[in-house]
């Protein structure tokens, strides 16, 4: 039974989030363009139809799952050592801490514009050390197999931080005694690391992955400055793509029916990766909630 | 084995938090170190196990000098205020993990955990982790952790802190038990003077980072070498009155009876207790405690006094003892 002071909260789930998603699946079952003159005109699976067939698609499911694992993977190991940095006691820790937040905290179109510019050819920073060490020109953003890795390393840049500071929340849980106690066991620096902070840190590790991955998978307003989803397509995700369908190609029931798509392949891929962060035990009581 | 403490000082930021501190403990005693918080018992604890280093003196155990070594080398078997347990393990992994660190092997491991799990009656309990144990049996089993390096000298930490009245005194014999029949000299942590009292052989009273006085728990009530020991041991609080110039003349509320002859007073209230009363008797020297049995009828003119030899004279500057008992 529903509780009757979970109603407002409720509702407002049902609002922004069930009500739009079932719409978009209603949506997505149906013809809905400025060809059917904005009315919806049931079509079975044509769209379903057409996106299995549509190479375009499964070409940018590849691509924004590149550019999610290889983001978050190396945002979660970048930010482990900075938190186990910003841990340690030194001068200045306040300044240094809110510094190193200050990435995450810039709006993405800003920052995405900056790395633009230093990815910018032949005038940005990095083709200018390029020349002055005497290199062929990488034309960074113009090469098809560099300019992915030009927006992991924006995404990297922007969100490390965030992921650090919910790691050091993490290990400022972790009790300093455990530490001097299994130094007195006669643990090493490296052990403690292994044998008591990795583990304590887990379910932070896994909220971190989660929750970027999530945010990963459906990347678009970095992308969309720095590359636009170019050169040749090679950095569009597949929110740019359901984007391009609704907005320039005015399709709407075919960006319904990608949206829905990445949709439930975020959540299994969730589903994937809780299954292998925590025991088939957990999982059970989890769902029994 | 014998522990021995020569000297020792510590400085965080200009300030001594342990000042030239001194004592021995051999074989099978127990020392009590207390004092109220913040006088540096914890941070001598950790002075002994390595775990800070001292900027004066040097710790010997068993005359091997052990200031500079690292704290495992140590081998000493601490027990955390916290009891610091492994959150995330069960209680055979937090026992095994110390040895297992050390590379002890495998069969040595199993041995050695399951002997000490016998003997703290703990075998029951295995699967279980730190969370899912009571107080008691979070004790036993950092005690257990303790003593399974099997180590030269012993460090506890305010061990009964995190347990209620009612527990402490229930498991009060049992660690008890536990510091007698091990015979390794103890080092114990504790606020509470009943508890030195009744876990040592010796108390040190400490106060700002030095030691006061160290002896039997008889010795401190009885002969205090300072005012400040005679007001931190006994309860209720030793009555400090000033009788002679110069001199705090300090008597304790169980030492003082009626006496038709002695001083005259006024009654100004009553503590019934129980097993006793606590009577506040205004008189002209000040506010007088008097502990008396609880059946003690009260004479209608309330007039009292004590006997010369309980009478312990203090220097008003120094806090030191002037009068020999």
């Amino acid at each position: 039974m529903i509780n009757l002071l979970l109603l407002p909260a409720f509702t407002l789930i049902l609002i922004v989030f069930i009500i739009p998603i079932i719409r978009y699946g209603w949506i997505s079952l149906h013809s809905f363009s400025l060809a059917t003159n904005l009315s919806l005109i049931p079509n079975q699976f044509a769209n379903w139809d057409r996106l299995l067939n549509d190479s375009r698609f499964w070409v940018d499911i590849y691509q924004t799952t590149r550019f999610a694992f290889v983001s978050v993977f190396l945002e979660i190991i970048l930010a482990m050592i900075i938190a186990l940095t910003l841990n340690k006691h030194f001068n200045n820790r306040g300044i240094i801490r809110t510094i190193s937040l200050l990435p995450w905290a810039l709006p993405t179109t800003i920052m995405a514009l900056g790395w633009r510019w230093i990815f910018n050819a032949p005038y940005g920073p990095i083709e200018q050390l390029i020349r002055i060490l005497g290199l062929a020109e990488l034309n960074i953003l113009s090469n098809p197999n560099f300019t992915w890795i030009a927006t992991v390393i924006a995404d990297v840049w922007k969100t490390t931080p965030f992921i650090a500071i919910i790691l050091l929340a993490g290990l400022q849980t972790i009790p300093k005694d455990l530490y001097e106690a299994f130094k007195l066991e006669g643990g090493t620096y490296f052990d403690s690391f292994k044998e008591i902070t990795l583990p304590l840190l887990k379910p932070y590790i896994s909220l971190s992955i989660i929750f970027r991955l999530a945010q990963a998978f459906g990347v678009f307003d970095l992308i969309q400055v720095i590359t636009s989803g170019g050169p040749a397509g090679s950095t569009e995700s597949i929110a740019l793509y359901a984007y391009l369908n609704a907005m320039r190609f005015l399709d709407f029931g075919y960006s319904s029916t990608i949206m829905v798509a990445s949709f439930i392949l975020l959540i299994l891929l969730i589903l994937v990766i809780n299954l292998s962060i925590y025991s088939g035990k957990k999982i059970l009581s989890t769902i029994k909630l | 084995m014998t522990l021995q403490v020569n000297n020792i000082s510590r400085c965080i930021n200009r300030n001594w938090i342990i000042k030239d501190m001194s004592f021995e403990v051999s074989n099978g005693e127990c020392l009590a170190l207390l004092g109220p918080s913040g006088c540096g018992k914890s941070t001598t604890l950790r002075l002994i196990a390595g775990l800070d280093s001292p900027n004066q003196g040097s710790i010997f155990i068993d005359n091997t000098d052990i200031t500079n070594i690292s704290p495992v080398d140590r081998n000493i078997g601490m027990v955390f205020q916290s009891y610091a347990l492994f959150p995330h393990l069960n209680v055979l992994e937090n026992l095994k993990l110390g040895l297992k660190v050390r590379g002890n092997k495998q069969t040595e491991i199993e041995e050695r955990v399951n002997r000490i799990l016998s003997i703290m009656q703990m075998s029951h309990l295995v699967k279980r982790r730190p969370n899912e144990l009571s107080g008691g049996q979070k004790q036993r089993l950092a005690l257990a952790r303790a003593m399974l390096r099997q180590p030269n000298v012993y460090l506890l930490d305010e061990p009964m802190s995190n347990l209620d009245a009612q527990l402490r005194e229930e498991l009060r014999p049992e660690l008890r038990d536990f510091i007698i029949s091990g015979s390794k000299p103890v080092v114990y942590v504790t606020h509470d003077q009943q508890e030195a009292m009744s876990m040592s052989n010796k108390i040190a009273v400490m106060n700002e980072g030095e030691i006061q006085q160290i002896g039997t728990a008889k010795d401190l009530y009885n002969r205090p070498n300072s005012l400040f020991v005679a007001s931190f041991i006994g309860r209720p609080q030793i009555n400090t009155l000033s009788i002679k110039n110069n001199v705090i003349t300090a008597i304790r509320p169980e030492h003082i009876y009626f006496n038709s002859e002695g001083l005259d007073c006024k009654l100004s209230h009553i503590e019934w207790l129980g097993n006793y009363q606590l009577l506040f008797i205004e008189s002209k020297y000040g506010l007088i405690k008097m502990m008396c049995s609880a059946e003690q009828e009260r004479p209608e003119k309330i007039k009292i006094s004590w006997n010369k030899e309980r009478e312990h004279d203090f220097d008003k500057k120094t806090g030191k003892r002037l009068n020999n008992i």
